[in-house]
């Protein structure tokens, strides 16, 4: 999978390069518009994160470019301008996701793994991790071809939990996850713990064993048992 | 104590105006009367002198005292007596009143008593002039004099009345845009100009005034957007970072406790910074709210975001949703609305409380209960107000930001707090 990451920040990019390079994406990096424009009409991206306010040039006009050459790659936008009005002219020239920042490194490789999968596997959408396979559309698990009864959180939480194996994810991005765009924030995790306990009750259950660990009090981190 | 009545300045100059009318009317008449009958009063003393030349000059022709008396009888105003002792009296000239013998009353006269010589003898003679037809007239041009009187001073007070009222009128335009004039309004402050030397200065000074706050207002929540956006992207960078942090594999517990705290301020950070530069884009008319938005929709799918956050905090909500609640105004920030005042409801909520979300043709009313005491008067939707009974964790900006999210969609949002413990926010959608 390659990833073109438009970034004139170049902590921002750097980061962004690692935690993504550990999800076995291959990361390119395009710090300014001119070198973003060259790259992006020159290669094709399986998913492109694209900044708005860069120097030389407004992202949206990168994004009308890609538009016009009717270029395929997937693009999610990460933009410090979180004017709606951004968002909506962003998804109307063809981005597929829009992402405002901050955001949570592991929310992002939710996001570009979704996209990756919507725009690679027409019709069957399924994520599989060792006898685990979770169909995406239709939401529902099968383990070793068994059905796991999830519920809707429950479901997207393995999701994004699937996204980042292997890495932590953090309680305050699983509660942002769940909670969806709400401006709002609040600091009972509650209904994380509970999503967290339910879905490991219903994993173990299924034989899977103790493949949701807690990493202290920061989050939880999903590993399969070698097999 | 209360201060006095402010009164209306054309009410102060037009009592002033009529108080001096009302004087110069009333002492005006009469001393008018009394100069008017001072001068008749000479002009009578004036005639009954010459009659006493006319008197003395004809006195000689009389032959005999006989005759004298005859004369007298002719004439009632004469009197001619034979003075008692041959000393020549003064001259006096005086009012009386006399019972007059034809109409049968008392009426005033003047007289004159002067002492004449017939024959060699010293005579008194009075002579009277009836004042009682003059005196009338007096009295009618006195009346007619006042009303003139009325007439003119009442006329110029009505003049002066309606000039004033158009003189002043620019100064009541001025007011009335003053009154009018909100430091976030759109266009900016433009006071008619006038033809009157003071109003003018006074509206150019008004003028550069406002303008001048107006753009240091301006400048000052430009400024609240480029640092809220400034922010947000070392933000990230401080927020990927401290994620990258927590992935190494050789973390400490006590190292995954800084990160932990790390990665909550950090958050707290940047929604902190997402509101204000929401607050701020709002502020600058950043939005168009001309999209029909169906509220119904938008409360229920907000509600249902909320479930769980409602289920762990154990309240209950119940949802009255009587219809579409169709209102002109802007999806996302309708979303905004709903999400603040339900998320309002439910941080500052009791153990075992309720929030009720009524939704009818005229209101969204969410009403929750919370702390025993309403919120300061005026203060509702103050940005970062805080007290001792404020719940902690909120940023202090949601209510604010749903004050200015109903104020783009013109939409009236009211708080009302009942005994003993109910809060209520209602959004007027006609």
């Amino acid at each position: 999978m390659k990833l073109l990451i438009v970034e004139d920040e170049a902590e921002l990019a750097a980061s962004l390069v690692s935690y993504l390079e550990g999800e076995q994406y291959r990361c390119e990096v395009a710090s300014t518009y001119a070198a973003a424009e060259e790259k992006m009409l020159l290669y094709d991206y399986d998913c492109i994160l694209l900044d708005l306010t860069l120097p030389g040039g407004d992202g949206l006009e990168l994004l009308r470019q890609l538009q016009q050459r009717q270029k395929a790659d997937g693009v999610i936008i990460t933009s410090a301008r979180d004017a709606l009005d951004d968002r909506i002219a962003g998804l109307h020239l063809g981005a597929d996701d829009y992402l405002p920042k901050p955001f949570h490194l592991s929310e992002l490789s939710a996001r570009i793994a979704a996209l990756v999968r919507r725009r690679h596997f027409n019709g069957s959408n399924l994520v599989q991790a060792g006898p685990l396979a979770v169909d995406v559309l239709l939401r529902t698990v099968r383990v070793n071809g068994e059905p796991l009864a999830l519920t809707r959180s429950e479901c997207d939480l393995l999701l994004l939990l699937l996204a980042n194996q292997n890495r932590v994810v953090m309680k305050s991005t699983i509660a942002e996850h769940l909670s969806g765009d709400i401006a709002e924030h609040f600091d009972s995790y509650e209904p994380v713990y509970t999503h967290i306990k339910n879905l490991k009750r219903k994993l173990a259950e299924a034989g899977l064993g103790e493949c949701i660990l807690t990493v202290y009090g920061l989050g939880y981190r999903f590993e399969l048992a070698a097999a | 104590m209360s201060a006095p009545r402010p009164i209306q300045l054309l009410m102060r100059t037009l009592r002033a105006q009529l108080a001096y009318a009302g004087v110069v009317l009333v002492a005006g008449t009469f001393v008018f009367y009394y100069v008017l009958r001072q001068l008749y009063y000479a002009d009578v003393d004036e005639a009954l002198l010459l009659r006493r030349e006319e008197v003395v000059s004809k006195l000689p022709l009389v032959p005999s005292p006989a005759d004298l008396a005859l004369w007298m009888k002719l004439n009632r105003d004469l009197e001619i007596q034979p003075l008692p002792a041959p000393t020549a009296e003064p001259d006096r000239l005086f009012g009386e009143l006399r019972y007059d013998s034809l109409a049968h009353e008392m009426e005033p006269y003047r007289t004159l008593v002067t002492t004449v010589r017939y024959q060699g003898r010293p005579y008194r003679l009075v002579l009277r002039n009836s004042l009682v037809e003059d005196e009338d007239l007096l009295a009618a041009i006195a009346l007619a004099q006042a009303g003139l009187l009325v007439v003119l001073l009442g006329g110029l007070v009505l003049v002066q009345q309606r000039v004033a009222r158009r003189l002043w009128r620019p100064f009541y335009q001025t007011l009335a845009q003053l009154r009018r004039f909100r430091l976030d309004q759109r266009a900016p402050v433009a006071l008619a100009p006038t033809a009157i030397r003071e109003f003018g200065e006074l509206n150019e000074a008004l003028t550069e005034l406002l303008t001048q706050h107006r753009r240091q207002f301006l400048s000052q929540k430009e400024f609240t957007e480029n640092a809220a956006h400034e922010m947000q992207t070392p933000l990230a960078v401080q927020h990927t970072k401290l994620e990258l942090l927590a992935q190494g594999s050789d973390l400490t517990e006590g190292q995954a406790r800084h990160v932990e705290a790390l990665i909550a301020v950090t958050q707290r950070l940047s929604r902190l910074n997402r509101s204000l530069l929401l607050l701020a884009r709002l502020e600058n008319q950043q939005f168009a709210a001309d999209e029909p938005v169906d509220l119904r929709a938008v409360v229920a799918s907000v509600a249902a975001q909320l479930q769980e956050q409602v289920a762990a905090a154990g309240l209950a909500l119940e949802l009255r949703l009587a219809a579409p609640g169709l209102v002109q105004a802007h999806q996302t920030l309708m979303e905004i609305l709903v999400s603040n005042l339900l998320s309002n409801a439910i941080r500052h909520n009791v153990p075992g409380g309720t929030i009720g979300v009524h939704l009818n043709a005229t209101e969204l009313v969410v009403e929750n209960t919370g702390r025993p005491v309403p919120l300061p008067l005026g203060e509702e939707f103050a940005r970062f107000r805080k007290d001792a009974l404020s719940a902690p964790g909120g940023v202090g900006l949601g209510l604010a930001i749903a004050r200015q999210v109903c104020d783009t969609c013109a939409l009236a949002l009211r708080y009302n707090f009942a005994a003993p413990n109910r809060h209520r926010f209602t959004v007027q959608l006609s």
